[in-house]
Order: C-alpha cells, then structure tokens, then sequence
C-alpha cells in the first residue's frame, strides 16, 4: 500500500527534478555547450510527446475493448517514419531553409506569407488541442483518485482540485523554459532535454510493468500466449474500414499535430537526426505496445470485475502490492500527460501569438501611425499570455465536460479536426499548382465539417446539437444529419466524418487551386518550397532598394533584440567584405533578414514589418522566370553565374570601400599637416613672442614676468603633450608597449574614468547610467591603459553630446570570457559618413576651437584595445552615440 | 535506393492490411496469431529502416553536387 502523501512528495521531487534538468541545460546552452544534449537519441525521445497519457494508459484500454486496433495508433506514425526519405526530410529542410516556426507557420510562409492562413489553422489547432490537453488533465487526476481511493483521509474533493495544481505547474514551467528566447529559430533546448527525460521514465514505467507482468505475475511468454488464448480477447475482429482508416489517420496526425511538428520540425537541430529517428522512433513505439496485449489480459483476469481498463497499468501493480512499481507507472502516466502539454502549449502560443496577436497589433499600430515599440517584449508576453490561456482554457474544458465519455474520445476526434491541414500541406510542398484560395477553401470545408459531424455531435445529444437534430437533421432535413450525410447511413461515425471531411476538403482544395491564379509571391513560394532541394538560392522578392541598413537594425533589435540583432548585421557585413555593422541593402541581405526574423514573429508578420521600412514586395520578370524554368543545366549554369558575380561585386565592394577610405586618408593627411603645424606654430609663435618680451623688457615689473614665464611654461606643456600623444600612439601602432598587467574590479575602473573626466564639460547637468551590479566582474589586463580608453570615452560624451538633458548609458556584459563595455550617449549621434573615420588619426568632427585636442584620442584608444587583444567600435543605430568596448577577462597568451 | 525508400511504407501499409484477407467471412482472428504477425512485420520494417538510414545519406553524398539530385 502507498500512502498517498508519499506519491504526492514523490511527484513534487520528480517535478523538481525537471525543473532543476531544465535549469541546468539553459544555462548550459546559453555558454553554447550543448554538443551532445542535441544528438540524435534526444531528437528521438523528443519525438515520443506523440505517446500521452492517452496512449500511456489508453491503450490497455483500447485493448480490452477492440483487441489490437490499439496498434493502428503507432502503427501509422511507423509508416511515416520509415518512409521519412519522402515526407519528413523535405518538411525539415523546408523548416530549416525557411525557419518555419509551427505549422501554421508553414502553411502561410508557402501560400505566399497569408496570414489569413495562419489564421484558420490557428483557430482549428486550438479548437482540436484544447479538449486534448483536458484529457492529460484528466488523467492525471484519475490515476491520483486511484491512490487516493486507498488512503483514507483524503477525499476525493481534494483530488479534484490536482487539476487546477497540475494545470498551474505546467502553466510555471512552460513560460520558464518555453519563452525564455525569441531568437534561434524557436529552438528550447531546457523544454527538449525535460521531454527526453519523461520519455525514459515513461517507457521504463510501461516496460517495468510489461516485464513485471510476464515474468512475476505470470510464468513468462508461454504461459502469457494460453492466458490470451483462454482471454476474452483470444478472438480479434478487426472492423476492415476502421483498420485501415485509424492507420492512415494516425500517420496523418504525426505529420500536422502542431507538438509533433514542433519537436520534429521546429526543434530539429541537424537533419542527420532525422535518419536515426527513422528507425529509432518506430522502435520505440514497437516496445510501448509491446506488453500492451499481456497487461490487459491479465488485468482482466486479476483484477475485479468493473476496474476501470484504462487505468490497468496502474490499478495491476496497487492490487498486487507492488507499491514502488506502482508509483513508477503513475510516475510514466504523469510524464506522459505533462510532456505533452508543455509542447502542446509552447506550439499553440507561438501559433497565436504569432498569426494573432501580432498582425492585431501591427494593424493598430499601424492605424495610430505611432512607431513600433519594442516588439520583443510584447511577443513574450503575448505568448506567455498565450501559454496560461491555452492551459486556462484546457481546465475549464475538464471542469465543465470533466469524466463525461465525450473526453475520452477526443484523442482521436482531435487527429482528425487536426488531420484538416494535410491536404494543404501535402499539396503544399509537392504541387506548385496549389494556391492560398485553394488552400483556404480546402481547411474551411474540412474544418467546417469535421465540427459538424464529429467534433460537436461528440459532446452526446442535447449538449450542443440537440437529440431531434442527431436522429432528423436540421428541420427535418434527413441528408444533413451529422452522423448521415448525404445519406450515407450505418457507418462508424469516425470513418463517416473522416471520408467526409477529409475528401470534401481534398475536392475543395484541388478544384479551386486548378481555377485561381497564384499570385506572384505565391508563386515564389511555392517553387521554393516544392523544389526545396534544387533551389537552394532561389528567387528573391525584394528589390534593391535605397532603404538604409541602420533602419534595418533598428527594427530588427526590437525584435531580435540587440545582441543577436547586431550579431547577424555584423556577420552579413563581414560576408559582404566589409567592416562595422551595416551592410549594404541587397536583396539577398534583406531576404535573409525577413528569413531571421520569420524564425521569431512568423513569415506573414516578417515580411509585413520588413515591408514597412523596404517599401513594398517586388517580384521581377526574371525571378518568374527562373521559378518557371528550372532544367538542371539552366540551374547549374545560372547558379555558377551567380556565384561568380557574387564574388566580383564582394571584390568591388571592398575595393570601393578601400578606395574611399584611401581618398578619405590622403585628405585626411594634408589637413594633418596643416593642422600639425597649426598646433605646433601656436603655442611656438606665443612662446617665441614672450620669451623675446622677458629678453628686450628689463623694466618689466615682478608680476607681469612671473605671467609670461607662466604662459610660455604652459604652452610648452601643451607642446609636449600632443608630442606624447604622438610618441605614445606610434609606439603602440609598432606593438613595442609592454603592458603591465594587473587585477581590478571593473567598477573601480569605470569609478575612476567617471572621476578623472568630471573637468571636462563642466557645469553642465551630466547624468550617468550605470548598472552597478553588472559591474562587479574582476578583469585582469592593463588597469591603467584601460581606464585611459575609458576616461576618453566618457570625456568625449561629456564634451560633445548635445541633448538638453545629456545622459550616459554604460552597459557591462561578460559572456565566455569576453566582457563588453557600452557607452551610449542620448545625443545626435554621429553621422553615418563619418562613423568610419572616427578612429583615424587626426579625425575631428567638429571644429577644432571645441575639441581643444589634436584628434587623437579615439586612434589612441584603438591601438591600446587592439593591444590588449580587444576591439573599440561605433555601434549605429542605438539612438545617440554608441561605442563599444570588447576585451577579454583574462589575457589570452 | 531512393526509390526502394519511398515504396517501404507503401508495402508496410500492405502488408498491415494482409491480416484482413485471412479473415474468414463473418470470422475472427486469433489475437496471438495476428500478434506475432504484426510484431514481426514492425521489426522487418525497422530493420530495414536502419538499413535505408545508412545508405541514403551516403548515396546522396556520392551524387556529387550540394544541390542534391534533380
């Protein structure tokens, strides 16, 4: 006997136990050492969220009931997996290619970015998910009333309420692990690896009690085969229609099931994973079922009449007094419906807010004329919002049909309302021909009447649709009653709905594709998705446009966020050949924007916001072309072409940028001269003049010798120090400096340049920003050289930022061993031609009269960061001047 | 190679059905019978699967250009 306050502690430390797995591999990813957390063996256990409690501890049921028509659930999936070369490699590679982020994602990305797409399928997954997540809910409570049946003291009013516990744990821990980032293509490394983990503990929980049943129970394989031969499931009769119609049922569902789509598609770190999983995937479904047949057979022998067949896996081990064995199947139940929910409802709040949220709020802001704010923000909490919707509605769903029969047969209502969108995506990924009408028109039909005559019928007569209309139809209509249509009488009321709906929308979908005319973004689209491939560059639909990359940036660190906003831009420029942040706008930069941005706002929404700031899609006559045309030589041909040219205009690019900065140079030089000797005349003409007074004048009094000596003294100071400046930088442009290294604490050294450069700009109200707490990182390198470029930095805003309210923002950041520095000013910041020549020799941007220095400040300080094995940089686009300090912690040898 | 991958699930279907043609008019299946059947057939089916997971990868690599075959 297990005391039931021992199963609940047990199930707190299991949940505790994921809590902690996930915890530890974020924080692990975040360092990106993730290596063996994404290998093949967790993709296939991530995969198994297809087994839930339906099938965990449905399936001895489904047993006892109709023999093994259980199998048909697993058997569709093996098909579609075994045949992966076909289907599945293609629709992870278009996940890849396109950063497809669910499957209504998909949808709209291929029928050319409609979001009226996204859309429906959201609508259909919600409605068809939502009473599936109340049956894990279910379930769970079930299997806790099992023990709490046992112990007396706690009632079963207190088991009703493990529902709303369970729902609101599960709610915690999604929108912890399952919206921590945007970014990385929609990829939860901690959520994956906490899946993996449940699908051991549910497949040892059912092999346990598999073995534990054939071995200890009975007297192994032999005695098990004249147990189900003596059974009263020793005869099967498999009903032909639904045989064939679950199994094709079941291999459609693992395609479209918006969790299966997510761990498959979305989740996929390498398409390698995928061949493993071929096989390993259905193997793991073969030893799920495997004992499926021996524990009904000898629950139904064991156990008293009037058990509850659906919790056999359970109820066999408490009647037979195997308490750990029993809190290890409740442990794999509780897995099963948890890990499917968390997915269920990462999947469904990307979809809304994604294909809801945001064009809602794009439209509104777009109507107030008001700029974006910060997308990134509202996009979490959109979705976290989404995520406690969905398990708030999933609950109420349970408390109001909660135990009644329209719950336990919703696993397989839901596979058919979900299996709507395969002709759309079937069609969509195999037939260019297919068109967004097309597609609407077919998920309309099947949506339409699968709510008709499956999905609303199932909640029994007098429910939704009332007993007359069940048996006479609507006004007596008798073609139209829902389990009859169209006359077609006495058939299983799922295959019924199944040929209906799925048939109709299959007719629906191909007959107005055949008579609409694709668009020509549609048409893009599709060639793309369907030759994915042999198109690997593929057409293109932007245009080369005068739009600026700082405007780019702008938008895209609000929905990226700044890091990996400015990580890609960095990295684009580079591939373009050229430095700093901002590449140039082609095409085929902002097409892989729109890509980066899909992977976290969704096509339809990407290519709406990037629109907005480009300036309207664009589709040429030879792009048509190049989609119409596709034989391999042409390909071949036009792709070496393309390569070509690419190289020519990266070699162009970089010889106009080194020739604009060579012209920039030689400017730069003869001002130098003429702004050297300015700078050496001056003070020499002052000195030379007082000196010649101080020789000629003997009868100058005391005082007014005291001044000129004063004022030659001074001027020869200044001399010396711009003579220093000029020894100190070519000292450190030859690398002869020895640094002399030491240890600080970077708070102490910003302390000191925020000191040092309190003369400078004086009088005026200087606010400084600072994050005190971030600071606290000790570094080891040239403390004195460092807090030079510091002081500089700071001094520099102070004198030259031109708010009314001038204001510093320093930023400290440390990620693996690099720490980041950024300054950034609230004033105009400066302008883009100049942004490249800010670190040269003698740049000065305003007059000299103000500056009061010979320019050689910023060249100083990038000499020592490149010294001490760092970098300084302007960083465009942050709303006033931005310089970036990058160095690492610790001197590498 | 390429084509023996997309026939596998088409003749695992078929062979998922063969079941219904035994049964006799009106009759029923012995479930340990039409057990072993199915296990057996799920475990030929995976294996072949490992055997396709090896080999397409490396014949998709031996067609040579990155694009993949046409």
């Amino acid at each position: 006997m297990v005391p039931f306050n021992i199963l609940v502690l047990g199930c707190l430390i299991y949940v505790a136990i994921l809590f902690l797995v996930a915890f530890l591999v974020e924080r692990r990813a975040e360092a990106a050492r993730i290596g063996w957390l994404r290998s093949s063996v967790i993709y296939t256990l991530s995969l198994s969220i297809y087994c839930t409690a339906w099938t965990f501890y449905g399936a001895v049921g489904y047993a006892v009931r109709s023999g093994l028509e259980f199998m048909t659930i697993y058997l569709g999936p093996t098909l579609v997996f075994v045949g992966w070369w076909w289907i599945l490699r293609k629709l992870v590679r278009i996940g890849r290619i396109h950063r497809v982020t669910s499957i209504a994602d998909l949808i709209s990305a291929r029928y050319g970015k409609s979001n009226l797409l996204g859309v429906i399928v959201t609508v259909l997954a919600v409605v068809g998910i939502t009473p599936y997540i109340a049956l894990q809910l279910q379930s769970v409570t079930l299997s806790f009333a099992v023990f709490a049946a046992e112990t007396p003291g706690w009632a079963q009013a207190d088991v009703k309420w493990t529902a709303l516990w369970v729902a609101t744990g599960l709610a915690l821990f999604t929108v912890l692990f399952g919206t921590r980032n945007l970014d990385a293509n929609e990829q939860h490394h901690g959520v994956v690896i906490a899946i993996a983990v449940e699908a051991v503990v549910k497949l040892v929980a059912l092999l346990a009690v598999g073995v534990f049943v054939v071995w200890m129970v009975a007297d192994g394989p032999g005695d098990i085969a004249r147990k189900i031969a003596e059974s009263p499931l020793s005869e099967w009769r498999p009903a032909a229609g639904r045989w064939a119609g679950l199994i094709f049922l079941s291999a459609a569902a693992v395609l479209t099931l918006p969790r299966m789509f997510q761990v498959m598609v979305v989740e996929n770190a390498e398409e390698r994973h995928l061949a493993v999983a071929s096989w390993a995937f259905p193997l793991y479904l073969f030893l799920m079922s495997l004992f499926v047949i021996p524990i009904a057979v000898v629950g139904l022998e064991v156990l008293p009449e009037g058990t509850n067949p659906d919790l056999f896996v359970l109820s066999l081990p408490l009647a037979l007094d195997q308490g750990g064995l029993a809190i290890l199947a409740f442990l794999g139940g509780f897995s099963s419906a948890t890990s499917m929910v968390i997915v269920a409802a990462i999947a469904l709040a990307t979809m809304v807010s994604n294909h809801v949220v945001m064009p809602l709020w794009l439209s509104v802001v777009a109507r107030g004329g008001k700029e974006p704010g910060d997308v990134r923000q509202l996009l979490l909490r959109a979705r976290r919002l989404s995520i406690a919707g969905v398990l708030a509605l999933g609950y109420a769903y349970y408390r109001i049909t909660g135990g009644s029969e329209a719950l336990a047969a919703i696993g397989l209502i839901a596979f058919l309302g979900l299996a709507q969108v395969l002709p759309a995506l079937l069609g969509g990924i195999f037939w260019r021909g297919a068109t967004r009408v097309g597609a609407a028109a077919g998920l309309l039909v099947g949506f339409a009447l699968w709510l008709y005559t499956l999905f609303l019928p199932s909640f029994g007569p007098d429910v939704v649709f009332s007993a007359r209309l069940l048996a006479e139809g609507p006004w007596g209509i008798a073609w139209l009653r829902p389990w009859a249509l169209f006359g077609l009488e006495g058939m299983d009321p799922l295959l019924h709905a199944m040929f209906w709906s799925l048939s109709l929308n299959a007719i629906a979908f191909f007959g107005t594709s055949v008579f609409t005319f694709p668009s020509p973004i549609e048409r893009v689209q599709g060639a793309q998705f369907v030759n994915v491939f042999e198109l690997q560059t593929g057409a293109r639909s932007w245009r080369q446009s005068a739009v600026e990359a700082e405007d780019l940036l702008v938008m895209a660190q609000r929905i990226l966020g700044r890091d990996a906003a400015q990580e890609f831009f960095h990295a684009e420029a580079e591939a373009q050949g050229k430095a700093g942040l901002l590449p140039d706008t082609t095409p085929e930069f902002i097409e892989r924007l729109e890509r980066r941005l899909a992977g976290s706002v969704g096509a339809a929404t990407a290519h709406a916001m990037v629109g907005q700031i480009v300036g309207g899609a664009f589709v040429s006559v030879e792009d048509l072309m190049a989609v119409a045309n596709e034989t391999a030589q042409i390909m071949e041909y036009s792709s070496q072409l393309e390569a070509k040219s690419e190289e020519l205009s990266r070699t162009a690019r970089q010889l106009r940028e080194a020739n604009a900065k060579l012209t920039d140079l030689s400017v730069q030089k003869d001002a130098f001269l003429s702004q050297i000797s300015h700078e050496l005349r001056t003070p020499m003409t002052s000195i030379r003049a007082f000196s010649e007074i101080l020789r000629d004048g003997a009868a100058l009094d005391e005082e007014s010798r005291l001044r000129f000596s004063s004022i030659i003294h001074d001027e020869a100071i200044r001399l010396t120090r711009l003579l220093d400046d000029l020894l100190d930088l070519s000292v450190l442009e030859h690398g002869q400096v020895t640094l002399e290294l030491g240890t600080a604490s970077l708070r102490s050294l910003i302390d000191r340049a925020v000191m040092s450069s309190a003369s400078s700009g004086a009088g005026r109200d200087f606010i400084i920003d600072r994050d005190v707490a971030a600071e606290a990182i000790m570094v080891t390198t040239d403390i004195g050289r460092l807090t030079q470029v510091f002081i500089n930095i700071v001094s520099n805003a102070r004198k030259y930022c031109d708010a009314p309210q001038p204001r510093l923002t320093i930023r400290v950041r440390e990620r693996r061993g690099v720490v980041r520095v950024d300054f950034t000013d609230n004033g105009s910041g400066i302008p883009r031609k100049s942004q490249g020549l800010i670190f040269e020799k003698f740049a000065r941007l305003t007059d000299t009269t103000k500056a009061g220095g010979a320019g050689l400040g910023l060249a100083i300080c990038r000499e020592i960061m490149r010294n001490l094995g760092g970098n300084i940089s302007y960083v465009p686009g942050q709303g006033g001047a931005s310089f970036r300090v990058v160095f690492p912690k610790v001197p590498r040898s | 190679m390429m084509d023996a991958a997309r026939l596998l699930p088409l003749l695992g279907f078929g062979l998922m059905l063969l079941p219904l043609l035994w049964m006799p008019a009106g009759g029923a299946l012995g479930t340990l019978g039409a057990k072993i059947y199915l296990f057996t057939l799920w475990l030929v089916l995976i294996l072949l699967a490992v055997v396709l997971s090896r080999v397409l990868p490396r014949e998709e690599e031996d067609a040579g250009d990155p694009a993949g075959p046409l």
